[in-house]
């Protein structure tokens, strides 16, 4: 029973990991054409990091990344505490689950409701006048919040509330006392859910896609139209640069999970 | 010639020491008045009329169990519950809306409550700062109450490297740094081991008496309130049952439950069949009489509840020679021994067919040292030990 569990483990892990081994190795290919071997090879990379278009892409997929993942944290983090400290509300339960709906949203159907919002609010309010990097942030606010508040509502309901009364028992203030006591605590699961939020952000196709306007191509984007063409080796380069970026991004935010739960 | 209303127990020997309990520091005896409290959430009342009136400088105990609303009262006073009826005033002022960083009162939580991202010292100093003090006094004080704890060589240590016991000091030296007028301590020893905990009821004692502050102890250890506590008051189902100082309870219970909740206590239901002046005779289960001094007037024939402390209570060898100590002497076999070095419990199995508990202290070597499970023995019993309530 053991060996046939450790064998499916790696057909498992096989199937999830393989492509990507794959993706990286061909990244390394000195030869054009994707499929055929012709020797190790950095040549990609440097192309890669000579393209005006894939640097300009990726600088604002990072500025996007930033903005939605602050945005979405401070709304996670409103939206926890509410949910958290100020007991059964009337109201509670349906803000919760609309709170989380996002979260299981076909990304399609976010980004057809977004475009719309953004046409008609240009209509009727003139605002905002144009799509672009502005539009896809707001966009990305929207369900990022919903995993932000996945992260940091449990490690609130676990902080001790006992805490926040003591902060007030001794003097402090409501405001006061989450500055001083209450963020601090919850400050691993904070970072964990910022870089969740930019993950999300920077990896988003779908939803950038419906949003985006003339000027404000994301790099998943220019990675989609470039291979609508032809499967350049410089994409596998690229490819393997983000799942590099996403990777060390990942383990932050376990680490930063951890460090949470330990105290 | 009925004994009206509610039950009335018999006194105790000790009428006049109960008097001599009433010792209480001088100061405002109405500092903190609960004025007819009620707290509800939802269709549950947890505080139900609760009226009682805190002494200056007192150790107040508020004892119940588990759900028996004294927590609640406690956060009210605190500021952490809203009052659903009645007021609650401290040192002249409703507390009704004044928000918990107004009150002159400082509390020492349960779980101690210490910012785990902060330093020994930054913790005790931290309700300084929120106040204003200037630093340097901040610095002052903060030394002064390490050093009032004994905890100045650990300033610099994150909570987490400290032992429970310290902790607990931590804790109230963050209360005491402020100079409060009264400290509300909820389950302040709950945490600690044994040993510990009668060393910091001791320091607890003796800060409170340094600092004259009034001191409110809520706790579920009848022990523990009996040791620390000027005076106790006792909680059940949101209502205080009783209120007075330790002996009182203990000795003039108003009730059978406090009777029964405060110390062990062995318990009889019985008729009364005569009754001559004090001298009432009382039939219990399995036609055992009792011969009970009781100062209240019961009917003949009138159902009670007779109870008997421990205590009071003396087991012989059924063959000694040694005369009754007692007006109840009482035939039975031991069916428990259990040694605890400084006093033995004996549970013993009456003619008539009731157990009871008794506790001797283990004073002198005698006699007793060789009662055994199953031997035969004589169990006295003063008369005037024992109390009677209507059943």
């Amino acid at each position: 029973m053991p060996r046939f569990l450790k064998i499916s483990l790696w057909i498992g892990m096989a199937f999830l990991y393989v492509p990507i081994f794959v993706l990286i190795i061909y990244s390394f290919n000195s030869s054009r054409r994707g499929s055929v071997w012709g020797g190790f090879s950095t040549h990609w990379y440097g192309e890669l990091f000579r393209d005006e278009k894939i640097l300009q892409a990726a600088w604002i997929s990072l500025k996007i990344g930033v903005y939605s993942a602050t945005g979405a944290t401070v709304l996670g983090v409103l939206a926890s505490v509410v949910l958290v400290r100020f007991g059964a509300f009337k109201g509670r339960r349906l803000f919760s689950s609309l709170v989380s709906a996002p979260l299981v949203m076909p990304e399609v159907i976010t980004g057809i409701s977004l475009l719309l919002l953004f046409i008609s609010a240009e209509q009727f309010l003139g605002w905002p006048a144009q799509r672009g990097i502005l539009t896809i942030t707001i966009a990305h606010i929207t369900f990022c919040t919903a995993f932000v508040i996945v992260v940091v509502q449990p490690r609130l309901a676990d902080m001790d509330s006992s805490l926040e009364e003591a902060s007030r028992d001794l003097g402090a203030g409501p405001a006061t006392t989450f500055c001083l006591v209450t963020l601090p605590i919850i400050a691993p699961a904070l970072m964990s859910a910022w870089l969740l939020a930019f993950i999300l952000s920077f990896d988003d196709l779908v939803i950038a896609s419906f949003t985006s306007g003339p000027g404000a191509t994301t790099l998943p984007m220019l990675i989609f139209s470039k291979i609508k063409i032809a499967v350049s080796p410089d994409v596998n380069a690229l490819a393997t640069l983000i799942i590099l970026t996403v990777g060390i991004a990942l383990t932050l935010v376990m680490l930063g999970l951890r460090k949470g739960r330990k105290q | 010639m009925p004994a009206s209303g509610p039950a009335f127990p018999v006194l105790g020997d000790t009428m006049e020491d109960a008097a001599q309990q009433a010792d209480v520091k001088l100061g405002q005896p109405d500092f903190i008045q609960f004025k007819d409290v009620t707290k509800k959430f939802g269709d549950f009342t947890a505080v139900q009329n609760v009226s009682l009136d805190i002494r200056e400088g007192e150790i107040f105990c508020l004892l119940g169990g588990s759900g028996s609303g004294k927590s609640t009262l406690l956060r009210m006073l605190a500021g952490f519950e809203t009052i659903t009826d009645g007021r609650i005033i401290l040192d002249g002022e409703d507390v009704a809306g004044v928000p918990p960083e107004r009150l002159p009162l400082n509390m020492m939580f349960q779980s101690y409550a210490l910012f785990p991202h902060m330093s020994v010292e930054r913790n005790v100093g931290y309700g300084l700062r929120r106040d204003g003090v200037p630093k340097a006094e901040i610095a002052t004080r903060v030394a002064e109450t390490l050093e009032l704890v004994k905890l100045t060589d650990f300033a610099k240590r994150k909570p987490s490297q400290l032992s429970g016991g310290q902790r607990q000091r931590v804790a109230l030296a963050r209360c005491i740094v402020k100079k409060p007028k009264v400290l509300l301590l909820d389950e302040p020893l709950g945490a600690l081991d044994k040993k510990l905990r009668e060393e910091t009821q001791q320091e607890l004692l003796n800060i409170q008496r340094t600092l004259g502050l009034t001191f409110i102890i809520v706790t579920h250890d009848q022990e523990e309130a009996m040791t620390m506590a000027d005076r106790i008051g006792v909680m059940n189902l949101g209502q205080i049952v009783q209120v007075g100082p330790p002996r009182e309870l203990y000795e003039q219970p108003n009730s059978l439950f406090i009777a029964d909740f405060v110390g062990a206590l062995n318990r009889f239901d019985g008729v009364v069949t005569s009754q001559v002046g004090e001298n009432a005779q009382v039939r219990v289960q399995n036609g055992m009489t009792l011969k009970i001094l009781s100062p209240y007037e019961f009917n003949e024939g009138e159902r009670v509840k007779v109870t008997a402390r421990p205590e009071k209570l003396s087991v012989f060898p059924a063959d000694s020679n040694e005369a009754p100590t007692a007006r109840n002497a009482l035939q039975g076999q031991v069916t428990f021994v259990g040694y605890m070095g400084d006093q033995t419990d004996y549970r013993v199995m009456l003619d008539g067919g009731v157990e009871v508990k008794i506790t001797e202290q283990n004073h002198h070597m005698s006699t007793k040292i060789a009662i055994r499970t199953g031997d035969k023995v004589r169990v006295d019993w003063p008369a005037r030990s024992t109390a009677l309530y209507s059943a």
